[in-house]
């Protein structure tokens, strides 16, 4: 049971908006795509999918081709997208069918869906009249209603307010626990946090980083040190050799090479008597190693090009 | 084309025609085109027969309308006219008052009159002693009814002419010879000759026919070029996209508003079918269905229009009408399909009646390729001979002409069988090469967002391995 993708090459004339993406999703659970905007991500979800062909590579589920119209996949696209016109019902219903469901399934996987998301009373609106949060749920239900072994979330959560936020991840958490696997994409980085076991940042079509989320944070270590006093601790803090990152009402941040080099800090401000509110010392977070990825890749890309 | 490729178009096909018959747009839009297919039907059968046309067909009316002039002077300058010809005047109806006042105060006073009265002048064009011909000059008072003027002054000038004729020595039974009608014709040798109702029959038809296609293959076609855009650009064609290809999209919607197409105009068949019915007892459609069935009065005119519409329509087979609907569905498969490429190449609505110009252009080449040959055929309106030209045998196999221009030459038989079959064949033809560039490149342009395709960038991405 796995999903495989393997160098997947997509290119637009010159430009080459996927370059040999690789990883595997060995078994259930969360798998993030990540990278800004343009950098592939969509064309990549749609090359696995098969809307695109990929001028090389290739994608495998369970060992076998990938044939999104014989698979059992839900997918909810980034740019959401409804029959303005037609009845909630009708068009969910016919994407339904279109998944092979028959109507009666399909009509108490709907009713399930429309009571689990609070929408039982637009299932005769016509989309035009539902607000976005409204259209986003229908979309998450037609995603959903097939019951898919393979979930692709394309930002689920962009335009959410924050109940539907913790509505929409109190439903990814259940289809995590029905053991599916879940490609999802977004920009949220506390939300990729939540949720992933698994990521790859892309740049530009390139992979920048990719692993396991929780080993990648301990190979940074704990290196970003957060300290907030009753007092000034620049001059203790440059004693120890500590540059200032960014100072908030939360307090000073800064990258610390050792663990050592942050207790040293620690050691002064006790011994200086001086009330100590915080002191945190932890991981990068997934947002502060995406930014460092891309960055550094930004600026790499730069000096090629220089 | 591969079936995987294809699976899922009768879901596609299912849920635009019954989506697209609720909408408003639709109902709304049917029910006006029934209501005024049920007044232009009705009305076209009963105020004809209200105004008095078609009596000739019942042989209960008199084509000679009464004069409605309450006084007429005559004032002869030329001396042609004798008391027997005013008599005649008198005796078919004309009110002749004699009066002392010149032709210049007759004028006047007509003009200040009421309606109803006339002058007749005549005078003759002399040079020397001889006279080279007479001038006839109706002047009438306001308002007056112009058949009558017409009628008035062709009574006169036929005495005229009689007249002089017979001045001239000739007799009156010699003067009856030379009033004898003669008919002329331009008849290319080898082609058909019609009667003048059948000549009507050929020039009417095609125009009505045409039109009618234009309507059923062009609009609707643009109805698929519209649909396949709005998924597009509402992006409802990444989700769909996860369940069928794009083949299976195009083939769906495609045969979905072609038969969108033929339900509206079988609704409206029906609709004026009924009202044909129901006013053809008060209108000429009854006199005319009578006249048809009923032998004992098919003599003369009636005769003419009996043969016109056997000669026109007594070829037609049920094969006739199994090629008719054949030509249909390829002309609608031809113009849909290209409009449905149309539709897949913008990425935003407002880009889409620009893209739709190539498009509008072909199908307006093709509806004018099938009407003006038509409009050539003019003259054998007043000959009565088959003619044909170039370009409209060019229109039966283009196969941007041909579905709005072949139907009707199969009607009226101006083609035979093996040529209808051929023209069927070419355009046959043509739609499998167009079905063949939209499966080629409607999967590569479909999710193509930014700027507008254009037409070469469809033909390279057609070209691509």
């Amino acid at each position: 049971m796995s999903l495989k993708v393997d160098n997947i090459v997509k290119t637009y004339g010159s430009y080459r908006a996927v370059d040999g993406l690789s990883f595997e999703m060995k078994e259930s659970g969360v798998f993030a795509l990540l990278g800004t905007n343009g950098a592939g991500k969509t064309t990549s979800i749609r090359i696995i999918l098969g809307m695109l062909s990929a001028d090389s590579g290739s994608v495998t589920w369970h060992g076998k081709k990938f044939v999104t119209a014989a698979e059992s996949i839900g997918y909810l696209a980034e740019e959401r997208g409804l029959y303005p016109k037609y009845k909630i019902m009708d068009q969910l219903m016919y994407f339904a069918s279109l998944k092979g469901m028959k109507r009666q399934d399909a009509q108490r996987a709907l009713d399930y869906w429309f009571d689990r998301l609070g929408v039982q009373e637009y299932r005769d609106k016509r989309a035009e009249q539902l607000s976005k949060g409204n259209q986003q749920k229908i979309q998450l239900i037609a995603a959903l209603a097939p019951n898919p072994e393979l979930l692709i979330l394309d930002e689920p959560l962009s335009g959410l307010d924050p109940v539907n936020a913790e509505l929409f991840k109190s439903v990814i958490r259940e289809e995590i626990k029905k053991n599916k696997f879940v490609i999802m994409s977004s920009h949220q980085m506390s939300t990729i946090e939540e949720f992933c076991r698994d990521i790859v940042i892309l740049n530009k079509g390139r992979t920048v980083l990719q692993g396991n989320l929780n080993d990648i944070k301990k190979g940074y270590g704990r290196v970003k040190l957060t300290v907030k006093c009753e007092g000034d601790i620049t001059a203790m803090a440059q004693e120890c050799g500590l540059n200032l990152i960014e100072e908030t009402p939360n307090g000073s941040s800064y990258n610390v090479s050792s663990e050592e080099q942050a207790h040293a800090l620690l050691n002064r401000i006790i011994e200086s008597g001086m009330p100590l509110i915080k002191y945190e010392l932890r991981e990068p977070s997934l947002n502060e190693i995406f930014i460092e990825k891309v960055g550094n890749a930004a600026k790499a890309g730069e000096s090629d090009e220089k | 084309m591969r079936n995987d490729a294809a699976r899922g178009w009768k879901k596609v096909f299912g849920f635009t025609f019954t989506q697209f018959v609720r909408t408003k747009s639709f109902i709304v839009g049917t029910i006006i085109i029934c209501l005024i297919t049920i007044l232009l039907v009705g009305g076209l059968n009963i105020i004809p027969k209200l105004m008095g046309a078609g009596d000739s067909v019942t042989g209960s009316g008199n084509s000679d309308e009464p004069l409605t002039l309450d006084s007429v002077y005559l004032i002869d300058d030329s001396g042609l006219l004798t008391s027997e010809d005013t008599d005649k005047l008198t005796s078919a109806g004309v009110k002749l008052t004699s009066t002392d006042k010149t032709a210049s105060e007759l004028i006047d006073q007509l003009t200040d009159a009421d309606s109803g009265k006339a002058l007749v002048t005549i005078s003759a064009d002399e040079s020397g002693s001889e006279v080279l011909g007479y001038t006839v000059k109706t002047y009438y008072s306001p308002d007056t009814d112009g058949t009558s003027v017409d009628t008035l002054t062709g009574m006169v000038s036929s005495l005229v002419t009689y007249r002089n004729m017979i001045n001239a020595g000739v007799s009156p039974d010699n003067f009856a010879a030379t009033q004898r009608y003669v008919n002329t014709s331009k008849i290319q040798a080898g082609s058909d000759e019609w009667n003048v109702f059948e000549t009507m029959i050929n020039y009417v038809v095609p125009i009505v026919i045409s039109l009618v296609l234009f309507i059923m293959i062009f609009a609707y076609g643009q109805t698929v070029a519209q649909s396949i855009a709005t998924e597009k650009t509402s992006r409802v064609m990444e989700l769909l996209l996860t369940s069928v290809r794009p083949l299976a999209v195009v083939i769906g919607k495609v045969l979905a508003m072609g038969c969108v197409s033929i339900l509206q105009f079988l609704l409206i068949g029906i609709v004026g079918g009924i009202s044909f019915a129901a006013t053809a007892p008060f209108g000429i459609g009854g006199d005319l269905m009578n006249m048809l069935q009923n032998a004992d009065i098919q003599t003369g005119e009636n005769a003419q229009i009996v043969e016109a519409f056997n000669g026109s329509f007594g070829s037609m087979t049920p094969l006739s009408f199994v090629l008719i609907f054949v030509i249909f569905i390829l002309g609608f498969l031809f113009y849909a399909l290209i409009a449905a490429l149309v539709g897949a190449s913008v990425s935003r609505m407002e880009d889409l009646a620009q893209a739709m110009q190539p498009y509008s252009l072909l199908g307006v080449l093709g509806f004018y390729l099938a009407y003006f040959p038509v409009m050539f055929t003019m003259d054998s309106l007043e000959t009565g001979a088959a003619s044909d030209n170039m370009m409209q045998t060019f229109s039966y196999y283009f196969p941007v002409s041909s579905p709005f221009s072949l139907p009707a030459a199969l009607m009226v038989g101006k083609l035979s069988l093996p040529e209808v079959i051929v023209a069927v064949l070419i355009l046959a033809a043509f739609v499998a090469l167009v079905a063949v560039i939209v499966a080629r490149v409607y999967e590569m342009i479909i999710l193509h967002n930014g700027s507008r395709l254009k037409f070469m960038d469809i033909i390279k991405l057609a070209g691509r391995k």
